[in-house]
């Protein structure tokens, strides 16, 4: 079994409002899977989903080859958790939370997590509720650590983290699943951060799966094209994205080569077609979902 | 048991301040009942005192708020610091089943809460033993015990509310549980004990309605 997530023709209501229409992904053994999407795509509800705390209107998705519905003991202690916000019991301190998770997994780790902590300069009795939210987010990553889990699901681990925590959580955990050969199903508002994490990445747009590609084939073929047109209005064309009027000038966004989208141009007389390639992973985010 | 004893450990370190808060509050109270009967006993004699019991007056009656308090106290102390960021998910990813686990965190509070009103029953026989004769101790035991299992209604229901996800429902079992525990407590105070049946019933009740709240909670129900 290659397949450590897969998800079938998902489709999911809150009330009336349509949040996905038959979706379909699978994440393989070893990759780090990244979800992006515009605030309200459903990204969280995802997470709910795979974590079983959430049932589909419809389909159904299984990790470890079993329903999440019904998680067994054994496949929970296989899956990691990260809650958004970087959630933990802060009624703990820093032995004590060790103390408790350690109890529950037959793979505990505990040299995992004191490494970890060791370099946060905290005392072994301080209360989680009175760290910071860069401090906190160390303890988890730490907890998460030392369980060993096989899959990791990260909801938001960018949140609330200045840039120095969100290099160093970024560092840590590529360290720790590169080593191990897990697998990692993360979500992040920062888009530059995923950059140098993720295998893969999907897009969601609202109500469906816009891209699902590997990270680097995004990254060396998207491209942002520049260009003068006299027309005022060039509608949706397939093959270019989001093409619009900034200043000037227009902009589209393309898989497609120069030559291909100087030819799906051509009824439009533009003049001046430049590329810009080496896109960042957030500007191809842009040029896929649309500023708006 | 190996993993009620682990869970055990986290409700443990979430609750000891709140355990002492209401052993302190169950202290005062037999301090109070204790400086009551022995004043009582001073000013109008020990004999005068028994004839009062004899005529139906009730030295307890001010511990009925006990078992109310001990119950919300210990539900709130429980399940507030799981609801707060929605931390219960963590606790039902922990590697065991969901009813397990929400078993296991239900049956440390009714241990816990039991225990407390087991130290207040051996702490009130001795206090009472010293101003009245044994058939009287034993009616107010009585009394005291019946609160203590109408307590369990608060305690279930409490739990129930703190859990259930939808506001709607949270009302709902609000006011099941606010009529519940009036129905106990009443049924208690006025020492109707034939209607004690119905009270063993409610407490059961509230905890099975706690279960469910979970499964609700689990299910995502919005």
């Amino acid at each position: 079994m290659n397949e450590i997530i897969r998800c079938e023709n998902i489709t999911h209501y809150y009330g009336n409002k349509l949040i996905y229409k038959n979706i379909n992904f699978d994440v393989e053994k070893g990759k780090i899977l990244g979800l992006l999407g515009k605030n309200g795509t459903g990204k969280t509800t995802i997470i709910n989903i795979l974590n079983g705390y959430l049932t589909p209107t419809e389909g159904c998705c299984t990790i470890f080859g079993h329903d999440v519905r019904h998680q067994t003991p054994e496949d929970k202690a296989r899956i990691g958790l990260l809650l958004e916000g970087h959630v933990q019991y802060t009624f703990f301190n820093v032995n004590q939370i060790e103390r408790f998770y350690s109890r529950f997994y037959p793979n505990w780790n505990a040299d995992a997590y004191y490494d970890l902590i060791k370099q946060l300069h905290i005392g072994e009795h301080q209360r989680i509720s009175s760290m910071s939210c860069g401090q906190r987010s160390q303890v988890a990553l730490g907890l998460l650590f030392a369980q060993d889990p096989e899959l990791l699901i990260l909801d938001d681990f960018s949140m609330g983290l200045d840039p120095g925590y969100r290099r160093l959580f970024i560092e840590r955990l590529l360290e720790f699943v590169r080593n191990g050969n897990k697998t990692v199903f993360l979500t992040s508002h920062i888009i530059q951060d995923m950059e140098m994490l993720i295998d893969d990445c999907m897009v969601f747009d609202y109500g469906r799966v816009l891209l699902h590609k590997p990270t680097a084939e995004i990254m060396n073929t998207f491209c942002r094209y520049t260009f003068d047109s006299a027309s005022e209005e060039i509608p949706p064309i397939v093959g270019l994205w989001h093409t619009a009027r900034v200043g000037n000038q227009w902009e589209t966004y393309s898989f497609q080569g120069e030559e291909m989208v100087r030819s799906l141009l051509n009824d439009y007389a533009i003049k001046n077609l430049v590329c810009h390639s080496h896109l960042s992973l957030e500007d191809a985010f842009i040029g896929l979902t649309g500023k708006y | 048991m190996e993993f009620f004893l682990s869970l055990s450990y986290k409700e443990w370190i979430k609750m000891r301040l709140f355990v002492a808060i209401v052993l302190a509050l169950s202290l005062a109270l037999l301090v109070y009942i204790y400086t009551d009967l022995a004043h009582q006993e001073r000013m109008e004699g020990a004999s005068l005192l028994v004839y009062k019991f004899i005529t139906g007056y009730h030295v307890l009656n001010t511990f009925i708020k006990l078992p109310l308090i001990a119950s919300l106290t210990l539900a709130l102390s429980q399940f507030l610091p799981e609801m707060f960021n929605k931390r219960l998910k963590l606790t039902l990813h922990l590697p065991a089943h969901e009813y397990d686990i929400i078993g296991s965190m239900l049956m440390f509070g009714v241990l816990i809460y039991a225990a407390i009103m087991l130290l207040t029953y051996v702490a009130l026989s001795i206090t009472l033993s010293s101003f009245l004769p044994t058939e009287y101790v034993y009616i107010e035991l009585m009394a005291f015990l019946l609160w203590a299992v109408a307590g369990l209604t608060v305690y279930g229901f409490t739990s129930a509310v703190c859990i259930e996800p939808t506001l709607h429902n949270k009302i709902n079992i609000a006011l099941i549980g606010i009529s519940a525990t009036v129905l106990s407590f009443w049924a208690e105070y006025v020492r109707a004990t034939y209607l004690f049946p119905m009270t063993v019933v409610l407490a059961a009740s509230g905890l099975l309605m706690s279960v469910y709240a979970t499964s609700r909670f689990k299910r995502g129900i919005m």
